[in-house]
C-alpha cells in the first residue's frame, strides 16, 4: 500500500520529505499518536512548583553504583528529571567512575560529583543520599541493594534482582524492614504496549487466560559455563578492584574479558538465557495473570540446552511457556497472552501490540489510560520510582513482584540444570522432598561481601 | 571425632527424612549420589590438585555432598584461599554435623575465613553457635562485629537477641548500625517463632532510642505497627503526627502491609489535621485502601484551599475506582482549574462502573454546550460507543465546537455504516471548518475500518453536483483510497470537467497514493494546455520516478519519458535526482547530456557517480559507458571530493 499524502508541494524536494510510511505503519502511527496524546501527567510541573524547577531541599539526592554502559544509559534517562540530583558515583573500575562523573558534571555544569571505589564506604559516608541507582553486573545486584537499603537509601537496581531464590527473599525482607522504595529496571512494566497486553489479560478481554508465552534470550544457553578464562595479571587496585568486582562470587583469576562483558554465560555471574530476558518477561507475564505474588508450582524439563519450550505451570493450571521467540515475536522481550477469547502479543519495537480479535486494539488508549488513572503510575519507569520515593508507595517493579518472578526464573534454571521435572511450593519457597533442588536455592557469599 | 561411615550414611538419611513435607511424599530418587561425591572428596584430599579442580570439587559437593564429605570439606574452612569454597559447599548441606564442623572451625579461623564461618552459622540459624558468636560483638574488627551481629540476628533466639541488646545499650548509637540491624532481624525471627511480645519489646526499645539513626527508628516503628496489626490507637496517632518525616513515612509503609479497617480509620482521622504536604501522602495511602471511609475522607479534600491537595484528591478518586465518587468528579469536569478538570475527566473516564457510562451519556443530553463538550471529551476518553446515537444528533448542533467534536467522535467510534452518513452530511454543508472536520472524521474512520468499493461508490456519487469545496474533500479522500474508477474520474475532470472543479481534481492527482496516477500525470505533463499545470504534473511524475516502492524498470521508463519533457534547470535537477536513485547503466545516457549544461553540470556529475557507486557494489567491473562517463566527470566537475570518488571507481577493485 502507498503512503497517505496529506499535502503535496511540488517545489519541495522529495528527498527532504519525511520517510515514506506504508499504510500499515501510518495507521499504526496514527493510532499511537491518538493513544499517547492526552495521557495524564502524573507529576505535572505545576505540582512540583515554580514551573517545573525544584528547590534543592525538595530534590531527590542520588548516587550511582556500578555505572558501565547500561548504567550510563539509565543515568542519562534519570538526569533530565528536574527533581533529581546525582552527587556521587561508585565503581570498582576507575574508567567507569570517571566517565560517570564526567556525564553527571557535564549535565549540571559543575565539578561536584564525588567518586568512590569502595561501596561500603560510599554507602556509609554518603548519608546525604536519598536513593541509589545500581547498575553493576548481575552478581552484585541483590547485595548492593540490600546494603543500600540497610543504610536507609531507596533503590533503583537493574535486572535481574537476584542470582538465587534466597537472595531475592533477602532483598524483599530488607525492603520491608527498612521501609524502602525499591524498583528493578524491568522498564517494560511501564511501557504502554506492554501495559496494554497486561491489562487486556488482567481485565478479561482475552477471556480466561490458559497460556502465556514469555521470551527468553535467543542467543544464549540455559546450561552455563563453569570454566575459567586464562589467568592474566591483575591490574592495580585503583584501576580495577578485582576482588570487589567478584564480590560475593567464588574467587577466580583475573581475565579482562570478564570485565568487558564476558561475564555473561558464566554460572557465577549470570542467570542464563532464561534470566537474561526472563527477568523482564516473566514479570510481565505474571503481572498479566494477576499472579505477581506467587510462582509456578510445576516445571517441566525441556530436553534441549536453552529451555525453549519449557512449561512452568501455576497452581491454577495456567501454563507459562518459555520461548526463544521465532514463532511469536519480531522483537525483544516478547510476551503473548492466550485466552479463550483472543490473544495479545508484543515485544520491543512494536508500534502497537498484535492482538486477536483486531478490534481489541480500539481499547488500547482506554486500557492504558485507565491503568494510569487507577494506579497513578506514569508510562515512565524511572518517573514511577521517583514518584514513589515521594509518596512512599510501592513501585510497579517492587521487591515482592521481582522476587516472585525471579523465583520463577531461578526455578526454571534449576529445572534445566538438574535436567528433570520439578515441583515447587511458592508459599515456603522450597522444592518439596527434593534436597538436590533445594540446595540450589542459595549460594554462600564470599566474605566480606555478605548480607 | 570422626563417625563411622555407616553412621554418617544413616545421619544423612535421617536428614533427608527431616526435610520431607507433612505430606510424606517420597524423595525424588538421587542418581548415584554417593558415587558422585567420592571423586570430589578425593580431589580435596589430594595435595597436588590444582585450584580449579578443587573449586569444581567444592561445587560438586555443594550440590550433592553428604555428611560423608563434611570432614574433607571442614579441613579447608581455615584455608585463606579456599575457606569460602568450603562454605560454598557446606552452607546448603542439611544436618547438624555441618553446624558442628563450622563451630569447631570458628576458634581456628581468622580474617575472611572467620567472617565467612560466622556468616554461614547465621545463615544456618544454628542456636548452638550463639555463645561463640556473642564475644565477637566486642571484636576490634568492625567487619567481624557486623558479621556477628548479622548472624545473631538471623539466629534470633532470645539468647541471641539479648546479646545484641546488651551490646547495643553499651555502644554509641551512631556506631551501632550493625547491632540495630541485627536486632531488627532478631525481632522478625522472634515474630516468626511466635514470640511476639519479645519482638515488640525490641521494636519498642529501638524506636524509643532517640539517639538511634532515624532509619533504624523508622524500621522499628514499622515493625511495631505491623506486629500489633494496627491495634494501637496512640501509636498510630503518634506516628501520623510526628515531626520526623522518616517516621511518618514508616507509618505509611506499615499501612500498606495492613489491610485492617482500623488503619484506614487512623489515616482518615489524621487527614484533615495534617500539613498540606502530608495530606497529599495520606490521600495516596487512603486511595490504595479504598472503601467508604477512605472515599469520604478524600472527597472532603476535593475542596481544599490548596490546589495540589485538590488535585491529589481528584486523582485519588480515579484510583479508587468507586462509583460513589461520580458526583464529586462531575463537579470538577468543567472547572476553571484545568489541572483538576483534566484529572476529574481522566478519573471519571476510568471508573469501571456502568454508572459512569450513564453519567457521561446524561452530559450529552444537557442543553449547556460546555457540558456537552465535556461529555464528548469523556466519550472520547472512555471510547463509549453506546453514545453514538446521541452523537449523530449532535452533528447538526448549532454550536460549531459541539458539531466538530461530534464529528471527530464519529470518526473515532463509528463503523462502516457511518461512512454514508458523514458523506451525506458533507454534501449539506459549506463551512470550510466543518468540511475539514468531516474530512478528518472520514480519514479516521477509514483508518479504523476497512474502506472498500462500497465507500468509494458513495464518494463518487456524492461528487455529482458537489461544490468545489465539497469536491475538494471528496477528491482528497479518493486520492487516499481511490482505485481505478476514482482515478479515471479525477483525470477526466482535470481534462474536461467543469472549470471550477478542475483544480481540485488536479490537486487530488498530485496526492494520489496509487502509482497508477503516474501515467495520468505523465500524460498531463506532456499534453496539458496550462504550462503551470504541465510543470506541476512533471514534478510529481518525477517524484514517482524516485519512489523506491516502484519497480526499477517502471521508474526507468518514467525517467526516459520525463527527459523529453524537461523545460528548465529546476526540472532538470529533479530529473537528475530521480535518475541517481536507479542502479542501471541505462540511466547514464540520460544524465550525460546534462553535464554539458552549466546549470546542471554538477548535479549530473553527482548522479553519474552515485549510479556508478551502486553498480560497483554489484559488479567489480563497470560497463564501458559508465567508465567513460566517469572520465567525463573527472574532467568536468569542480568538486574535488566528487572527482576523487570518480577516480576511485575507475581503479580496479581489490
Amino acid at each position: 500500500m502507498r503512503e497517505l499524502v496529506s499535502s503535496f508541494d511540488p517545489y519541495f524536494p522529495r528527498a527532504a520529505k519525511p520517510r515514506a510510511l506504508s499504510r500499515r505503519r501510518f495507521l499504526q502511527r496514527l493510532s499511537l499518536t491518538a493513544a499517547t496524546v492526552g495521557f495524564p501527567m502524573i507529576m505535572p510541573a505545576s505540582a512540583l512548583g515554580r514551573g517545573g524547577a525544584v528547590a534543592p531541599s525538595e530534590r531527590i539526592v542520588m548516587g550511582a553504583i556500578g555505572i558501565g554502559s547500561r548504567g550510563l544509559h539509565v543515568l542519562r534517562w534519570m538526569l533530565p528529571e528536574k527533581d533529581v540530583q546525582f552527587v556521587a558515583v561508585c565503581d570498582v573500575k576507575r574508567a567507569a567512575r570517571e566517565t560517570a562523573k564526567q556525564t553527571i558534571d557535564q549535565h549540571y555544569g559543575n565539578q561536584d560529583c564525588q567518586m568512590y571505589r569502595d561501596m561500603r564506604a560510599f554507602l556509609t559516608e554518603r548519608t546525604d543520599l536519598d536513593a541509589v541507582l545500581i547498575a553493576t553486573g548481575d552478581r552484585w545486584h541483590a547485595l548492593a541493594a540490600i546494603w543500600a537499603m540497610q543504610s536507609g537509601k531507596d533503590v533503583f537496581v537493574e535486572k535481574p534482582s537476584s542470582m538465587t531464590i534466597a537472595e531475592g527473599r533477602a532483598v524483599l525482607e530488607t525492603a520491608r524492614r527498612y521501609n524502602r522504595v525499591y524498583q528493578t529496571g524491568t522498564q517494560r512494566l511501564s511501557e504502554a504496549n506492554f501495559v496494554f497486553c497486561i491489562e487486556a489479560a488482567r481485565r478479561g478481554l482475552l477471556g480466561r487466560i490458559h497460556t502465556v508465552y514469555a521470551q527468553i534470550a535467543p542467543w544464549d544457553k540455559a546450561e552455563m559455563r563453569r570454566d575459567w578464562l586464562p589467568a592474566q595479571p591483575e591490574p592495580p587496585v585503583d584501576e580495577l578492584d578485582w576482588d570487589a568486582w567478584l564480590g560475593p562470587c567464588p574467587w577466580r583469576p583475573f581475565n579482562a574479558e570478564y570485565v568487558a562483558g564476558g561475564w555473561r554465560g558464566h554460572y557465577d555471574f549470570h542467570t542464563s538465557c532464561i534470566g537474561e530476558w526472563g527477568a523482564h518477561t516473566f514479570a510481565q507475564a505474571q503481572m498479566g495473570l494477576g499472579l505477581e505474588n506467587t510462582s509456578p508450582v510445576r516445571y517441566h524439563y525441556a530436553a534441549n540446552n536453552t529451555g525453549d519450550g519449557m512449561i512452568a505451570e501455576f497452581a491454577n493450571g495456567v501454563r507459562l511457556i518459555l520461548s526463544r521467540g521465532d514463532p511469536w515475536w519480531h522483537g525483544a522481550c516478547g510476551m503473548r497472552f492466550v485466552g479463550t477469547e483472543g490473544w495479545a502479543s508484543c515485544a520491543d519495537g512494536y508500534s502497537r501490540p498484535e492482538v486477536s480479535p483486531p478490534s481489541l486494539l480500539s481499547e488500547y488508549r482506554r486500557l492504558v489510560s485507565d491503568y494510569m488513572a487507577r494506579t497513578g503510575r506514569p508510562m515512565s519507569h524511572v518517573r514511577d520510582f521517583f514518584n514513589c520515593i515521594k509518596s512512599r508507595r510501592q513501585t510497579v517493579a517492587n521487591a515482592a513482584v521481582m522476587h516472585h518472578s525471579m523465583t520463577t526464573v531461578h526455578a526454571c534454571n534449576i529445572c534445566m540444570w538438574l535436567k528433570r521435572d520439578l515441583e515447587f511450593d511458592p508459599a515456603n519457597e522450597t522444592f518439596p522432598n527434593d534436597p538436590e533442588a533445594n540446595r540450589l536455592r542459595s549460594r554462600a557469599m564470599r566474605a566480606p561481601y555478605t548480607i | 571425632m570422626k563417625a563411622p561411615s555407616w553412621l554418617q550414611t544413616l545421619a544423612w538419611a535421617v536428614a533427608l527424612v527431616g526435610c520431607a513435607s507433612p505430606a510424606h511424599r517420597p524423595p525424588v530418587p538421587q542418581s548415584s549420589a554417593v558415587v558422585e561425591e567420592q571423586h570430589p572428596v578425593e580431589i580435596l584430599q589430594r595435595p597436588d590438585a590444582d585450584l580449579k579442580s578443587r573449586q569444581d570439587a567444592f561445587r560438586a559437593l555443594a550440590q550433592r555432598g553428604s555428611p560423608t564429605a563434611i570432614s574433607a570439606l571442614a579441613m579447608w574452612l581455615t584455608n585463606d584461599s579456599l575457606s569460602h569454597m568450603a562454605l560454598y559447599a557446606l552452607e546448603p548441606m542439611p544436618g547438624d554435623a555441618v553446624d558442628a564442623a563450622l563451630r569447631d572451625a570458628l576458634a581456628q579461623a581468622h580474617g575472611r575465613s572467620l567472617l565467612g564461618i560466622v556468616t554461614t552459622l547465621g545463615r544456618r540459624r544454628d542456636p548452638l553457635a550463639v555463645p561463640l558468636l556473642v564475644p565477637l560483638l566486642q571484636s576490634q574488627d568492625p567487619e567481624l562485629q557486623r558479621a556477628a551481629a548479622h548472624a545473631l540476628g538471623e539466629i534470633g533466639t532470645a539468647q541471641a537477641a539479648n546479646a545484641l541488646w546488651e551490646a547495643w545499650i553499651r555502644v554509641e548509637p551512631a556506631k551501632g548500625h550493625h547491632l540495630a540491624a541485627g536486632l531488627l532481624q532478631a525481632a522478625e525471627r522472634q515474630m516468626d517463632m511466635g514470640m511476639q511480645r519479645r519482638a515488640r519489646n525490641i521494636y519498642q526499645s529501638l524506636y524509643a532510642s532517640t539517639s538511634a539513626p532515624t532509619h533504624v527508628r523508622a524500621a522499628a516503628l514499622r515493625g511495631l505497627l505491623v506486629s500489633q496489626r494496627g491495634h494501637n490507637t496512640a501509636l498510630w496517632q503518634e506516628a501520623l503526627h510526628t515531626a520526623e518525616l522518616a517516621l511518618f513515612h514508616a507509618a505509611l509503609h506499615a499501612a500498606q502491609e495492613l489491610p485492617d479497617s482500623f488503619v484506614t480509620h487512623a489515616l482518615a482521622r489524621a487527614l484533615p489535621h495534617a500539613a498540606p504536604e502530608r495530606q497529599s501522602l495520606l490521600i495516596q495511602a487512603l486511595a490504595i485502601r479504598r472503601g467508604p471511609v477512605a472515599l469520604r475522607a478524600i472527597v472532603s479534600l476535593t475542596n481544599s484551599p490548596e490546589a495540589h491537595i485538590r488535585l491529589s484528591a481528584v486523582r485519588a478518586l480515579g484510583e479508587m475506582g468507586d462509583a460513589q465518587a461520580i458526583p464529586a468528579l462531575l463537579a470538577w469536569i468543567n472547572h476553571a482549574d484545568t489541572d483538576c478538570r483534566d484529572a476529574a475527566r481522566i478519573a471519571l473516564a476510568s471508573l469501571p462502573d456502568p454508572l459512569a457510562d450513564l453519567a457521561i451519556l446524561q452530559l450529552l443530553d444537557q442543553s449547556n454546550e460546555s457540558l456537552q463538550l465535556a461529555g464528548l471529551d469523556l466519550v472520547h476518553r472512555r471510547r463509549l460507543a453506546s453514545a453514538l446515537p446521541r452523537i449523530e444528533r449532535m452533528v447538526t448542533s448549532e454550536n460549531q465546537a459541539v458539531r466538530r467534536a461530534a464529528l471527530k467522535q464519529i470518526g473515532e467510534l463509528g463503523n462502516r455504516l457511518h461512512w454514508r452518513m458523514l458523506v451525506t452530511r458533507l454534501r449539506q454543508i459549506q463551512s470550510a471548518e466543518d468540511l475539514a472536520a468531516i474530512q478528518e472524521a472520514l480519514l479516521t474512520l477509514a483508518s479504523r475500518t476497512s474502506t472498500g468499493a462500497q465507500e468509494i461508490e458513495v464518494m463518487l456519487a456524492a461528487l455529482n453536483g458537489a461544490t468545489p469545496a465539497q469536491a475538494s474533500v471528496l477528491y482528497t479522500l479518493l486520492s487516499q483510497f481511490g482505485g481505478e474508477k476514482g482515478l479515471r474520474m479525477a483525470a477526466t475532470t482535470v481534462r474536461s470537467g467543469p472549470l471550477e472543479l478542475r483544480p481540485v481534481a488536479f490537486q487530488a492527482l498530485l496526492k494520489w497514493r496509487d502509482p497508477a496516477a503516474a501515467e495520468v500525470l505523465g500524460a498531463l505533463a506532456e499534453e496539458a494546455a496550462d504550462p503551470r499545470l504541465r510543470q506541476d504534473a512533471l514534478r510529481r511524475y518525477l517524484q514517482w520516478a524516485s519512489d523506491p516502492e516502484l519497480p526499477a524498470e517502471r521508474r526507468l521508463q518514467i525517467c526516459r519519458k520525463a527527459q523529453r519533457l524537461i523545460q528548465d534547470p529546476a526540472d532538470a535537477k529533479q530529473f537528475l535526482a530521480a535518475v541517481s536513485t536507479l542502479t542501471t547503466p541505462e540511466v547514464i545516457p540520460l544524465a550525460r547530456p546534462l553535464m554539458n549544461e552549466p546549470a546542471t553540470r554538477e548535479e549530473a556529475c553527482v548522479a553519474i557517480v552515485r549510479v556508478a557507486e551502486r553498480l560497483r557494489t554489484q559488479n567489480p567491473i563497470l560497463p564501458e559507458p559508465v567508465r567513460l562517463a566517469l572520465e567525463a566527470v573527472i574532467r568536468t566537475t569542480q568538486n574535488a571530493e566528487l572527482s576523487e570518488r570518480a577516480r576511485t571507481l575507475q581503479q580496479p577493485q581489490s
